[in-house]
């Protein structure tokens, strides 16, 4: 085929207006032959400028973003702008691995330091509960211990008490003594007997009157110049009533009087007493004296 | 199917037109772009030509890209509204094409003529391919009646020389354009922003395959004498 028959097809070659095969055809054509190529050039280079007379519109401005962003090209935050500078990024980094590295060496210790305080708490805990169970161990020792004194002083005051009776039952010059009510307890009586040599003596009452919750009776004796206190007590239920005496060592003289009182409850020993006399000596004893 | 090759497309180079390439001086034998000023970057990105620009782009220059989409970027989108009628698909098209530069700016043929008209014609190619992927119902081509119509817009406010010389080169166009009869416009507009073939045009328009094929040998050699061979040593291509 001559260049005439392509040449009808040149134009429409350049326009790309052909169908596949016959492209090719020509495709083929235009290898071999520079005449027909450089006419094909010409065409083309007409219809290029037709891309030209398309009414010019303005593209969004975002789509120049989005180009520039595909290629990385937009704009970076000021953060990768900071981290671009080798320096900044360096030192950012130092800074990042010295926190990082702080914050781990930082965690271990209180790490180590909570296993700590963990096992300070449970040890504390067991001595707290080791003490709670010595500490009830120790309140009854210490109940106990009471309870034994107590019962000490009880049996002390009992073999105290058995020791005065045995020293008035064996003294051969007991002087008994009667006590008289007066008009506050006319039917009262006590028997008094006592030792002058041991300073010993037993009180022995019936038919007392019951007194208040804070009235008890109290004992009295008038020894050389002194009004000694002999000793207090309160009735049974049965009125009766029971007190051993020693006279006190320090007060010399012999005994001239004796009286029970009604005296108001105390913790300090009373040295003078109340005018309450509820019994007396009785005349008989007075003149046997 | 119709065939493209007698288009550009950087999808295939295999089927750029065998037009006798020049060596230009930055382009080795091996088809590689040099640098003849080696690492200095480009001073003064608003007046590098397009041709440097394109050197740049292929040491990754960024700010190279951006100022050819600034310079191009309005033109690449209209070419892409006006062959695909949707805004959006059109500015996916126009990113596309400029995405494409990025990668592969070995792509642009030097002797092919000016960069711009290289670059339309890769953005006509792509919707092209658009519209046939579509499936193409043929219809009369004219300008687009459609809503991005209304974004019609001034001249952008940073127009260079470029962009200055383009539209005066549109008024050119519109001239030649105007000059052919009706049914020769038409046809090349089929042809050019449909990518019909002359079979399709003929059988969308009810008229003889031969009708078709005068009036488009007839239109393009009036559109040659009239932008090329009459214009010649005024614009070199």
């Amino acid at each position: 085929m001559s260049c005439q028959d392509y040449r009808e097809e040149l134009e429409a070659y350049a326009l790309g207006a052909l169908e596949t095969a016959e492209s090719r055809r020509i495709a083929a054509h235009l290898r071999e032959c520079a005449d027909c190529t450089a006419i094909v050039g010409a065409y083309q280079a007409a219809v290029d400028y037709l891309a030209l007379s398309v009414p010019r519109y303005r593209a969004s401005p975002r789509l120049k973003d989005l180009i520039l962003g595909g290629i990385g090209a937009i704009r970076r935050p000021f953060y990768a702008t900071l981290l671009a500078n080798r320096w900044a990024a360096a030192t950012a980094a130092t800074v990042l691995i010295a926190f990082a590295v702080g914050g781990i060496v930082w965690a271990t210790i209180m790490s180590a330091k909570v296993e700590s305080l963990q096992r300070d708490n449970e040890a504390l805990a067991q001595l707290t509960q080791l003490d709670a169970e010595q500490r009830a161990n120790l309140l009854k020792l210490q109940g106990d211990l009471n309870s034994a004194r107590s019962e000490q002083g009880r049996m002390n005051r009992t073999l105290e008490e058995l020791s005065t009776l045995t020293v008035i039952a064996l003294d051969p010059d007991l002087i008994p003594t009667g006590l008289e009510g007066t008009a506050l307890a006319p039917t009262s009586r006590c028997n008094y007997v006592w030792s002058t040599k041991q300073s010993y003596g037993a009180l022995t009452c019936k038919d007392l009157p019951s007194t208040a919750f804070s009235v008890t009776y109290e004992f009295w004796a008038t020894k050389g110049d002194k009004t000694v206190p002999l000793g207090t007590f309160v009735p049974r239920f049965d009125g009766s009533a029971n007190l051993l005496v020693k006279f006190p060592p320090e007060t010399p003289g012999p005994v001239s009087n004796m009286w029970v009182t009604l005296e108001q409850q105390q913790a300090q020993p009373r040295s003078k007493p109340s005018n309450d006399v509820v019994l007396q000596r009785s005349p008989e004893s007075q003149a046997a004296r | 199917m119709a065939s493209k090759e007698g288009l550009m497309s950087l999808d295939s180079p295999a089927e750029k037109p065998l037009g006798i390439r020049a060596l230009p001086w930055n382009v080795d034998i091996k088809g590689k772009v040099r640098d003849k000023t080696g690492s200095e970057r480009i001073a003064d990105y608003g007046a590098a030509a397009d041709d440097r620009l394109v050197v740049a782009l292929e040491t990754r220059d960024q700010k190279a890209l951006e100022t050819l989409y600034d310079r191009y970027g309005d033109y690449v989108y209209s070419v892409c509204l006006r062959m695909v009628g949707d805004v959006q698909l059109a500015e996916d098209l126009t990113q596309e094409v400029f995405l494409r530069l990025w990668r592969r700016p070995d792509l642009y043929d030097v002797s092919r003529g000016r960069f711009v008209t290289w670059l339309l014609s890769v953005a006509r190619n792509r919707g092209i391919d658009e519209r046939r992927s579509r499936g193409r119902r043929f219809r009369h081509e004219s300008p687009p009646s459609l809503a991005a119509e209304e974004l019609l817009a001034s001249a952008p406010a940073n127009d260079g020389d470029d962009v200055a010389i383009l539209s005066e080169e549109r008024v050119v166009i519109e001239k030649a354009l105007a000059t052919l009869p009706a049914e020769q416009r038409l046809a090349i507009q089929l042809a050019y922003f449909g990518g019909y073939t002359q079979q399709e045009i003929a059988a969308g328009l009810s008229q003889p395959l031969g009708t078709v094929k005068t009036r488009i040998r007839l239109g393009l050699q009036k559109l040659r004498l009239l932008l090329i061979d009459q214009r010649e040593g005024n614009h070199a291509l």
